[in-house]
């Protein structure tokens, strides 16, 4: 059973390790990564030169557009296939209305869009898997760490000239004046959120 | 990250934003400070200022009877009695490990492991970081004026 991935966004500034997701994802089993999708057609073609995906687009609705693997896989029955999966950035969440600049009401949103659908939406907040978060939670259970102080920096590359050199961009927009979302593509009943 | 840590309901007890070192509509610098439920205090910072592709970052949680750090992929424990180190992580290894979660999720029907409804959760927090950052800069320019 293979689970087939359409990837969106994928020089979002935030997505340092966007194509280390990529490439992950071309070397699981039972995986296939079958477009990548950016608002940018330089950084498009690089990605997907990176990861070996010959399908690319600038908008969403293209990368999932007929003919093509994800409707290949509609034409196959949910019975036979499990989903499709659309992989976004932060600043893409597909919901039903304008952004409000509000990012609670935008996930809220999100969230229940999700339950309408019956759609699944993982948000991976991958820093939870690693073994400082483990050994945290097992020292915060035992009282050896009380009362706790907690103290999580974290800095990524930036800066105009590191973010080209990366394959990356600042697409993202002032809190007050986020963009419309785009509609989400009608193939996907899930959607992973790579967020910061 | 902080609410995986406490499992608590938690609070912004105080934020400030900067988009100087890049001057783009976006902050590339927060640091935001929270209290837990119970009373557990913590201190976030992300910044996007690092000169090349690498990372800076340090997490560290301590208490009366132990401080675990983590920095540069080393995991320290400092107790009374000494050091350990511990096995640590290279930066993109919890992120192969997600998404592979995630995917098995998936196949199996299983709901998300993690999913959006914690994300409302984190989301919340950052509303309030912004509207504490905006009432401090309101205040400072008051007090300025």
């Amino acid at each position: 059973m293979t689970i087939r991935v359409a990837a969106t966004e994928v020089s979002h500034w935030h997505a340092l390790n966007d194509a280390s997701y990529l490439r992950h994802l071309v070397a699981m089993p039972h995986v296939e990564l079958v477009a990548v999708q950016d608002s940018d057609a330089g950084l498009v073609a690089r990605r997907a030169a990176e990861v070996g995906v010959r399908r690319r687009s600038q908008t969403t609705e293209r990368c999932w557009r007929r003919p093509g693997p994800i409707s290949s896989w509609r034409s196959g029955g949910i019975a036979r296939w499990p989903a499709s999966l659309m992989i976004c950035s932060i600043s893409v969440i597909p919901s039903d209305g304008e952004a409000t600049g509000d990012q609670r009401a935008e996930v809220e949103a999100v969230a229940a869009k999700a339950a309408r659908l019956n759609a699944s939406v993982a948000v991976p907040l991958a820093q939870r898997y690693g073994p400082f978060a483990t050994r945290a939670r097992e020292l915060l259970a035992s009282g050896a760490v009380w009362p706790a102080v907690a103290h999580l920096r974290s800095d990524q590359p930036a800066g105009a000239r590191t973010l080209r050199s990366l394959g990356l961009r600042v697409d993202a927009q002032p809190r007050r004046g986020r963009r419309r979302v785009p509609p989400e593509p009608r193939a996907a009943t899930g959607w992973i959120c790579f967020s910061t | 990250m902080f609410l995986h840590l406490t499992g608590e309901p938690t609070q912004v007890t105080g934020a400030q934003l900067s988009r100087r070192a890049h001057e783009q509509p976006v902050e590339d610098y927060a640091s935001v400070m929270l209290r837990s439920a119970s009373g557990i205090l913590g201190t976030v910072e992300v910044g996007n200022v690092f000169p090349r592709n690498g990372t800076d970052g340090e997490w560290k949680i301590a208490g009366r009877d132990a401080i675990l750090t983590m920095k540069d992929g080393v995991m320290k424990l400092a107790t009374a009695e000494g050091d350990e180190t511990l096995p640590g992580a290279d930066v993109t290894a919890p992120y192969f490990i997600a998404v592979r979660d995630v995917l098995d999720h998936w196949k199996r029907g299983a709901p998300p492991p993690i999913s959006v409804h914690d994300w409302v959760r984190a989301v919340q927090l950052i509303d309030q970081a912004y509207e504490c950052a905006e009432q401090y800069s309101t205040d400072a320019g008051a007090i300025l004026r």
